[in-house]
């Protein structure tokens, strides 16, 4: 059986540089925030679960967790937000000083997440991770949603060192704009799970 | 093909007996459905080479006859599902519930590998405590409340019912009820450890006569040691490793690491099941529990042997 | 004009003639030749050469931990065996069931789509060729850490799904449990690599026209088990990396009960994921048959909105069963009822593809070559353990047989024949395309009839020693309870599988060097992987095709349509929308690159010394960090299209 192919389409004029959905790479930072964010939905089940093992919550002898510091946190990454819509704009109009600008900025303040969220857990949490099982599961969110905090960390400042040293091409200004999308599921995601960390033992 | 009492399909008391009735309706559907779907299979093969034979390229109405036939397919599989699944749902609704009268608690909590039982009966001289044998009255439901002191276990005696777990943490609970005499084993079924293969249980089921002269001579302390040669057993229980780890009533070993001891003697077996409860057996075990039961947590006692001959004189007039 | 297809060496289905081409070809051999050497090996990123050696390792692990089974029957055909004592068998099965579970069943299932979905959908390559070498390191990481703890006493012992407070830190002290759960984080990444790539290449990569209606039955039953992948894996790396292996290391209280944990929280999570893996293990299973029923009946499927329906509600409800696990354990009675009907509806969906396929080959022309072979013993052999998972679907059923030898017979039922004799059958219908070369026909009936005569006699009587009271997981068992004669026909039984795999493995190694010589499409089938070449060039498809029905390969109409107007100077794929497959852009495909590899011993360099301090988080960040950047950073490749401070992108695109 012979057949003879026959050119339908000539798809060299296709754009190489797409932003978001149409994007390949989207597809792959999509499929990374659904992990993790059901990973993190496990981490408050497993919080929840365990809370039914105690009468009292944090359990007798256990202090509340503070707020001063953790409402800091949650506050400045929410308020990271229009930053980060900002960059996703002008990644999309290849600006390459606006997003070095946008990246720095977007760097330096993850980094502050990152050291807040260290001293949310040493001064903040009023519990150790060994000592109950309260503990434990506090810490596990913590530490999980740190895990993101610091993974994105690598990634703005190592997306900001290349678009400042390195020969950027159009590629990457898609690859900012979906690092802003994994930002707002960094931010998103934490809110909950500072209501369930440092609220929820207060309110019961 | 047995000689010992340890079958789903061998049920000896209603719980058992409803399940396996169960079982048997189940499997009779399930070789009926297999039987015709691999058919189907077959004949599909068989219709469509002989079709090829005659010639024909595509059956008549394919479309149809083929819509008809995975839809009849599909019917006849939720019908056979839902009839399957309200007789399973009304068994374990009917057998679940413990009957409210159940005059025998009895207390059970796994340990790596044994099982330390505890008869709970309410009056101040009531309760006792034995290991790995069990007896109960024929004829009545007896109640069992599951725990453990160390990893997950699983009592299951499938001549009189299904399993329950033995967690640490949790209470749950178990009944069945034997309605012929005999004797019922068991064994745990979770993975515990080392000697989890050999962690064996025995029900004994009596008359109730029976069963009451049991329970009184085990409520007592065991045997007090009538001769020399006793006192002297007892004397090398005491002083020597033995009372570490296990009790006897009416002594000062009050350990509860290993299996009480206070009734050895009346006992069918040793060792969670191992072995039979005879002198030798038992010289065996004591000397070098690691040969019969590699792992567990009964060191190698190297005694001698005037020693060892009055500890199994002693033990052996636990009754 | 001729009206010829091509069929240089050079050729794929898809290519046109005229000197146009020829020269393109050369130059697509250039742009996409492989690197030679180990060092080609090392860096290669095409998924056919990851995907064979994905495969080829994964049935390593099968062979290693059926030797496994091999001892376990060993020593328990006689009653109170001297083989094995108790201490080495526990380590025997937990290997055998840690290394089929975490390192055979799903990661060969995987490899075979990693391997397939590009040729299948009309993609040059997966979507992300490096994250895909990355993933099969670790995975062999994960293997050989298993398997080299064992072989030096280190192996893990208790059981494959390690219950706590049995493997917690009070009940197994060392290390053995630790190695256990870092397997399985090696495994669960590479898994969620692997599901990554998968769904990123059937939504975005498809031929043109390729609209989700139209993707092979095999290509909806990997993206529905890759999006189960997703949502069930991360319940186990949680599990096991987190929380047992922090009980263990720095004493967290997850599971001790003195502390407000819970040991029942540990099989939650463990099944959570345990039981959608055993359908992740299960579906692609339907798709190759769904795949070999097509080629030997020469029809496509009947029903297909049925089949996906079916595999997108059994992957959906198969979330929703866990608990059928865990009777024995304290389960209100509104649970129970409601995971027993979830357990036996389950049975409906795959019901009713086994209709659909019997229908198909009742209205087709079917022909029993090997593959087609393995698709009926799949029926004949599942459907055994599909019947006995309905029954175990009842509480009080289950009550009495889990944890014994009934369930060790039903679930090597589903797994050997809904998992296994598909896979036998996948590799006799796909070992053309892959090597370019066809298996020996007459090994492949050996091999069928030594398999299933094997699989029954050893699993058969396993649900008779279950019901005669023969728990599981025992090192040995008292002569006087009967169970010898039939634990020594399992045994047997396992004499004539360990003979069955061995054909396959010679017919195999025989057939790659000196098989008979298969063109690109020897069986006739529907599917696009047959247009390219056998073994596929380099860049699988000069032309990408265009698709206008299920069975692109044998629509009927004149010509074949196709796209031009990819790159060959550089490489390069084609985006089309995730719907309707309507092209859309276009995409640099990276070249080869160490960096994956590295990336890989920087995670095993984290998680190996993480069992002995949780420093190794922090040392291991830094090389991963390191690694992130060699990956990452871009060497200048491409100066058109670059961007500088004041210079406008282009918004043409360049002139071919």
């Amino acid at each position: 059986m012979t057949r003879r192919a026959r050119a339908v389409m000539n798809v060299s004029s296709l754009p190489d540089v797409v932003f978001g959905p149409r994007d390949i790479m989207w597809w792959g930072t999509l499929g990374f925030v659904v992990i993790e964010g059901f990973t993190l939905v496990l981490t408050a089940a497993v919080y929840l679960y365990i809370q039914q093992n105690f009468a009292a919550w944090p359990p007798e002898g256990t202090p509340n967790p503070s707020l001063p510091i953790p409402t800091l946190n949650v506050v400045l990454m929410v308020l990271s937000l229009p930053l980060v819509r900002w960059i996703s704009k002008v990644a999309h109009a290849f600006d390459l000083g606006k997003v070095r600008i946008g990246l720095t900025t977007a760097a330096l303040l993850n980094l502050v997440f990152v050291g807040l969220r260290i001293c949310e857990a040493i001064f903040s949490l009023n519990v150790k991770w060994d000592s109950n099982a309260y503990g434990s599961a506090q810490w596990m969110i913590l530490g999980s949603h740190f895990t993101l905090l610091l993974i994105e960390f690598i990634e703005v400042s190592g997306m900001a060192l290349l678009f400042w040293l390195a020969p950027v091409e159009e590629k990457h200004f898609s690859d900012a704009a979906d690092m802003a999308f994994y930002w707002y599921f960094m931010v998103l995601s934490w809110v909950p799970l500072y209501m369930l960390c440092f609220l929820v033992p207060r309110w019961i | 093909m047995l000689q010992v009492n340890q079958s789903v399909l061998h049920a000896a008391g209603p719980r058992a007996a409803s399940t396996e009735h169960l079982w048997w309706f189940a499997f009779i559907v399930a070789a009926v459905v297999y039987v015709l779907t691999v058919g189907a299979l077959f004949w599909a093969i068989a219709s469509a080479r002989r079709r090829e034979r005659e010639g024909e390229l595509r059956p008549e109405h394919a479309h149809d006859r083929m819509t008809s036939g995975v839809g009849a397919g599909i019917a006849a599989s939720v019908v056979i599902l839902l009839v399957f699944l309200g007789y399973d749902l009304s068994v374990a609704r009917t057998r679940d519930p413990v009957p409210k009268q159940h005059p025998v608690t009895i207390e059970i909590t796994g340990r790596q590998w044994f099982w330390d039982v505890t008869y709970a009966d309410t009056s101040p001289h009531g309760r006792f405590t034995t290991a790995n044998e069990i007896h109960i009255p024929v004829g009545q439901p007896v109640l069992f409340l599951l725990s453990s002191s160390d990893v997950i276990h699983s009592m299951w005696v499938p001549n009189l019912a299904g399993k329950k777990d033995l967690i640490p943490g949790y209470t749950q609970s178990l009944w069945f009820q034997a309605d012929t005499p005999g004797v019922y084993r068991g064994q745990c079924a979770e993975f515990c450890g080392e000697q989890h293969a050999k962690m064996a249980m025995e029900i004994v089921a009596q008359p109730l006569t029976e069963y009451r002269r049991w329970v009184a001579s085990q409520s007592g302390p065991g045997a007090p040691p009538a001769d020399s040669v006793t006192k002297r057993g007892q004397e090398v229980f005491l002083t020597g490793t033995c009372a570490m780890c296990h009790s006897i009533g009416g002594t000062p070993a009050g350990s509860h690491v290993g299996p009480d001891l206070s009734h050895l003697a009346s006992r069918r077996t040793i060792a969670a099941g191992s072995l039979p409860n005879t002198r030798g057996n038992l010289a065996g075990w004591i000397i070098d529990p690691q040969r019969i039961k590699p792992g567990a947590k009964m060191p190698p006692n190297m005694l001698e042997p005037k020693d060892l001959d009055a500890l199994l004189t002693y033990l052996q007039s636990l009754k | 004009m001729s009206e010829q297809i091509v069929t240089s060496p050079l050729a794929d289905l898809t290519t046109r003639p005229g000197l146009a081409d020829e020269a393109e070809l050369t130059e697509l051999a250039v742009t996409w030749a492989p690197r030679p050497g180990f060092w080609g090996w090392l860096t290669s990123v095409d998924h056919k050469s990851i995907g064979k050696r994905y495969i080829v390792t994964s049935f390593i692990w099968f062979i290693l931990a059926g030797l496994n089974a091999g001892l376990m029957r060993i020593q328990l055909s006689r009653p109170e065996n001297g083989f094995m004592g108790p201490d080495r068998y526990n380590q025997v099965f937990t290997t055998h069931g840690t290394a089929m579970m975490f390192l055979f069943a799903v990661p060969v299932m995987t490899a075979f789509a990693l391997y397939l979905v590009p040729l299948m959908v009309g993609a040059r390559d997966l979507a992300y060729p490096r994250l895909n070498a990355f993933g099969y390191w670790v995975f062999l990481t994960g293997g050989l850490f298993l398997f080299i703890s064992f072989y030096l006493n280190m192996g893990p012992n208790t059981g494959w799904f390690a219950y706590t407070p049995l493997s917690g830190p009070e009940f197994s002290p060392g290390k053995r449990v630790d190695v256990w759960a870092q397997v399985v984080t090696f495994t669960e990444i590479a898994g969620l690599v692997a599901a990554v790539e998968i769904v990123a290449t059937i939504m975005k990569l498809r031929a043109p026209g390729m609209s989700l209606n139209r993707i092979p039955l095999y290509v909806w039953s990997v993206l529905v088990v890759s999006v189960m992948i997703i949502f069930a894996m991360p319940a186990v790396a949680m599990a096991s990396t987190m929380m047992l292996a922090m009980d263990r290391l720095v004493a967290t209280h997850f599971f001790n009960q003195a502390e407000g944990g819970d040991a029942l929280l540990w099989q939650h999570m463990f099944w959570f994921f345990g039981h959608p893996e055993v359908y992740i293990m299960f579906i692609p299973g339907l798709g190759f048959i769904s795949s070999i029923v097509e080629t030997f009946t020469k029809r496509p499927v009947f029903g297909y909105p049925v089949m996906v329906l079916s595999m997108i509600v059994t992957g959906f409800v198969a979330f929703g069963l866990w608990v059928h696990h865990m009777f024995a354990t304290p389960i209100p009675l509104l649970g129970r009822t409601f995971f027993t009907a979830a357990s036996v509806l389950i049975a409906l969906p795959t019901g009713a593809q086994i209709f659909c396929w019997i229908a198909t080959i009742w209205s087709g022309r079917p022909r029993l070559a090997t593959p087609m072979m393995f698709a009926i013993g799949f029926v004949v052999i599942f459907i055994i353990g599909g019947v006995t998972g309905v029954m175990i679907a009842s509480v009080p059923f289950d009550l009495q047989v889990h944890d014994t030898y009934f369930i060790v017979a039903h679930f090597h039922y589903v797994i050997l024949g809904g998992v296994v004799t598909p896979l036998f059958g996948a590799c006799y219908l796909w070992f053309p395309k892959v090597t370019g070369r066809m298996l020996s026909e007459r090994l492949g009936k050996w091999h069928f009839w030594l398999w299933f005569i094997g699989v029954n006699v050893t699993f058969f009587p396993m649900h008779i020693l279950g019901l005669e009271g023969m728990p599981r997981r025992v090192y040995t068992y008292l002569p006087e309870m009967g169970w010898g004669n039939l634990n020594l026909l399992v045994s047997a039984g396992a004499v004539v599988v360990v003979a069955s795999v061995a054909v396959f493995v010679i017919n195999v190694l025989v057939s790659w060097r000196s098989g008979v010589v298969a063109g690109p499409d020897p069986w006739g089938g529907p599917t696009l992987e047959w247009a390219a070449a056998s073994p596929p060039l380099p860049w699988n498809f000069h032309h990408v095709p265009v698709v206008e029905g299920r069975s692109p390969m044998w629509e009927e109409a004149g010509d074949l349509p196709i796209v031009e107007g990819l790159a060959t100077h550089k490489r390069e794929m084609l985006v089309t929308t995730a719907l309707d497959a309507v092209p859309d852009s276009r995409h640099d495909l990276p070249e080869e690159s160490i960096w994956p590899f590295i990336m890989a011993v920087a995670v095993a360099a984290t998680f190996i010394p993480a069992i002995y301090t949780p420093w190794a988080y922090p040392a291991g960040l830094v090389i991963g960090v390191i690694a992130f950047a060699g990956w990452a950073w871009p060497r200048g490749r491409h100066p058109k299209h670059q961007v500088t401070a004041g210079r406008i992108p282009r918004t043409e695109p360049e002139p071919t």
